[in-house]
């Protein structure tokens, strides 16, 4: 191995958890003692970044690397610090702009030198990773390992939000004055999270753009040190009073926020604004939201925004009526005895078992995913039989068109299982009649392997199809739908012409051996001699 | 309709919980308005609803302001609980079940959206009665450096009163004009908002059957019950009329003069 490549996917997850947390250490210290870069809260942001995508980044070290040799350049060369405030006063006419926040104020260092002193090392220590990243081979198990459909998407927008909220989070703490960005943040958080999202998605916000959530996905679930643990007597219990106690305090939250943002009692506050006392709200919201993010470091992954975070009263009250919920098919459930999504879940949900006393609105029976849920969309990247997708590619077959090569056969347990192995297999061909023809036969453990069927690819008389219209379950053709077929009834000019019924997917323009479709080329034939 | 077993006490009281915040949400607004702009929140909201919160409000005296705006937004959510139960209690004569609480519940969560509807009227229309105007552009030159009474409602009418008006509200001092044509956006937008809300409410209402088991035939009735509860909000003095508006305009040189 070259020199400076990382050996293993756990040297990697290492390092990259080492300089995250040293990261973290050096942003709280800097908070304490006036000095906080710009470019450490990026660091910890792509630290946390690269950690949740580690499987894809060891399989793909070099995209990793770049990342890591774009912070070196900007901590060698951007040393914006976010300082106390010499003069209060001053400093809250000038701060007046949040864009001015953001870019750093013109405090002073309550050590000064020490912003350099920290930063020289570990800029050094960036530029060791990203060189040995730049020189690491992809792990070709580890890119196969990636399951990241929709995963992707979340890490780049959690990355971003969590980058956002350090920066504001340390112009908050460091300076002194009421006014404060970091409040800006958490009304937005509450704004969008909290009032408006749930109605439509639920706790999108949790799973999606969360700072104390992402936190916690990334740097703390490669602890071995899992924080406080939590018996399962605890955690059994803690639901029963929780749930209440969470919207007490939920209601004072919401009055203290309205005091601060003026949510609804704007007008009130506009037409006689009582700033002598408005530093009380300020400083209850911060204590809130600052021990809300630093508490969550005492217990282990997840735990947090399981039971402790007391936004959650407030988005699930919200969220009981809203329009989309990650669905559960039960009926293409297995019950698998290792089941990947119970393991991955991040709210700790029993997908295949029913709660004692719960049975008739438990998941396998309203057939959704309780609202707690925030949308992490590991349960429907990683189960294998499309449970958590409200449509599912499937197969359907043609039996006419079977010449009884058994090709299909073989390769479905060849493909699936690894052995050629007909009996085995998900689709069988049996003789029936007299004389014998071929009759191919779908079992219902056919899952169309994920959404690449092997046996439609062998099958050299195009029996197997893709099953467009749920013909295979017996259902009636969907398309065009309801409101379709109104427009096309009220439009005179319309000349759409009215579907098949037969799950004929594998020719577009009408099968030739039909009898639908062959009925209606002769009643065209008789038009055009009319 | 479904309901759980072999829960706790705790667990069924966070039942109660779902009832009582959404009413919290309904009716806080009505205790927010002190007596000076209460007037003004009558034309609004349902004038009793107003007129009770500021009871209440007003009780503990000038002095203790934040005790009188505690009481104000209490009795305020008194309203908002008690109109929850009202609709829980319709569900519960559709349904024909003795589950009241949860029925009540279920009702109650689909009126949140309701409740915060009414929190969000408040920043779309009551605001702008009485303060600042925050359109500047276009002002009239003969309005320039004159008190221009509000931006409310947006259409020629109110500019037209608001123009004939102007003198009486020379001697208050240098407010700001308005723009009729984009305040005339902002009253549109504010109607689209309501009723795209609406829509929102009885689908919501209708997931939320779906969640608790309500069976499919009872649907229809439960959104019935809905909108009978929304006609019943609307009659009682939600939203604002052309006539109030018109009231209001032409005498709020009088209602908020001097400030």
């Amino acid at each position: 191995m070259a020199w400076g490549a990382f050996s293993s996917r756990d040297e990697f997850v290492r390092h990259v958890r080492n300089m995250s947390s040293l990261g973290l250490i050096l942003y709280v210290l800097g908070i304490v003692a006036g000095y906080v870069p710009n470019w450490l809260c990026v660091m910890i942001a792509i630290g946390a970044f690269t950690l949740q995508f580690a499987d894809y980044f060891y399989g793909r070290p070099k995209g990793s690397g770049r990342f890591w040799v774009y912070l070196s350049i900007q901590g060698f060369s951007n040393f914006f610090p976010f300082q106390f405030p010499g003069d209060q006063e001053r400093w809250k006419i000038d701060t007046n702009d949040i864009i001015a926040w953001q870019f750093g104020g013109k405090g002073f260092e309550l050590f000064p030198g020490l912003g350099v002193l920290l930063a020289l090392p570990v800029v050094l220590y960036i530029t060791y990773i990203a060189v040995r990243l730049l020189r690491t081979p992809p792990d070709a198990e580890a890119r196969a390992r990636k399951t990241v459909k929709t995963k992707k998407w979340r890490i780049w927008c959690q990355s971003i939000m969590f980058g956002w909220y350090l920066v504001l989070f340390a112009t908050g703490m460091t300076a002194r004055p009421v006014t404060n960005p970091e409040l800006f943040f958490w009304f937005l958080a509450m704004l969008l999270g909290s009032l408006v999202l749930p109605f439509f998605i639920g706790r999108w916000f949790c799973g999606w753009m969360c700072p104390v959530g992402t936190l916690q996905d990334s740097i703390m679930r490669f602890y071995s040190f899992t924080g406080i643990k939590l018996t399962d007597k605890f955690k059994s219990q803690i639901n029963r009073i929780y749930v209440p106690v969470t919207m007490v305090v939920m209601i004072i939250v919401i009055y203290t926020f309205e005091r601060v943002f003026q949510l609804a009692s704007s007008a009130e506050m506009m037409r006689d604004p009582d700033w002598t006392s408005l530093w009380k709200p300020m400083v209850w919201t911060k204590v809130l939201t600052n021990g809300m993010f630093l508490g969550s470091l005492l217990f282990a992954y997840r735990i947090y925004c399981r039971y402790f975070c007391w936004y959650i009263g407030y988005r699930v009250t919200l969220g009981q009526p809203a329009l989309y919920r990650v669905p559960f098919k039960t009926d293409r459930c297995r019950v698998c005895p290792d089941c990947e999504p119970e393991k991955r879940c991040v709210m700790g949900f029993q997908f295949q078992s029913v709660p004692e006393g719960e049975a008739e609105l438990s998941i396998r029976a309203i057939g959704e995913v309780p609202v707690n849920c925030n949308l992490c969309y590991e349960c429907r990247d990683t189960c294998p039989h499309g449970v958590f997708q409200k449509k599912i590619r499937r197969i359907n077959v043609i039996p006419e068109r079977c010449i009884g090569c058994r090709l299909c056969e073989l390769a479905c347990s060849g493909g699936r299982l690894g052995v050629f192995d007909p009996s085995r297999s998900n689709i069988q061909i049996e003789m029936e009649g007299t004389p014998e023809i071929p009759v191919p036969k779908l079992k219902n453990t056919c899952d169309a392997c994920g959404g690449d069927p092997r046996c439609l690819k062998v099958c050299p008389a195009r029996v197997i199809i893709w099953d467009k219209d749920g013909a295979r379950k017996g259902l009636e053709p969907k398309r065009p739908g309801a409101i379709k077929k109104l427009f096309a009834k009220l439009n005179p000019f319309s000349k759409t012409p009215p579907p098949c019924p037969t799950p004929c997917g594998a020719y577009p323009s009408g099968c030739p051996a039909c009898d639908i479709n062959a009925a209606r080329q002769n009643g065209a034939k008789k038009g055009e001699a009319a | 309709m479904k309901t759980m077993k072999g829960l706790d006490f705790w667990t069924r009281s966070s039942v109660w919980w779902e009832l009582i915040i959404p009413g919290y949400f309904f009716g806080k607004t009505f205790g927010t308005s002190d007596a000076k702009y209460r007037v003004l929140d009558t034309f609004m909201y349902p004038g009793a609803f107003i007129r009770l919160a500021g009871f209440f409000r007003d009780l503990p005296g000038k002095e203790y302001y934040y005790t009188g705006r505690f009481l104000g937004v209490i009795s305020g959510a008194a309203v908002g609980v008690l109109y929850a139960l009202f609709i829980g209690l319709l569900y519960k004569w559709v349904l024909h079940d003795w589950a009241y609480a949860k029925a009540a519940r279920i009702g109650s969560l689909c009126f949140i959206l309701i409740a915060l509807l009414t929190g969000f009227m408040s920043d779309f229309f009551c605001e702008n009665i009485g303060m600042e105007l925050r359109i500047e552009q276009k002002a009239p030159d003969e309005l320039v450096g004159k008190h221009l009474a509000q931006d409310y409602g947006g259409f020629e009418k109110g500019t037209e009163i608001t123009e004939q008006n102007a003198y009486l509200l020379a001697s208050y001092g240098t407010v700001r004009a308005n723009n009729p044509d984009s305040a005339r956006g902002w009253w549109i937008g504010s109607i689209v908002f309501m009723y795209t809300w609406f829509t929102l409410y009885f689908l919501c209402a209708a997931r939320l059957f779906r969640r608790n088991g309500v069976p499919r035939e009872k649907w229809f009735k439960l959104q019935m019950v809905n909108f009978a509860v929304l006609l019943i909000y609307l009659r009682m003095g939600f939203g604002m009329s052309a006539e109030e508006f018109h009231f209001i305009l032409t005498r709020a040189p009088y209602i908020l003069g001097g400030h």
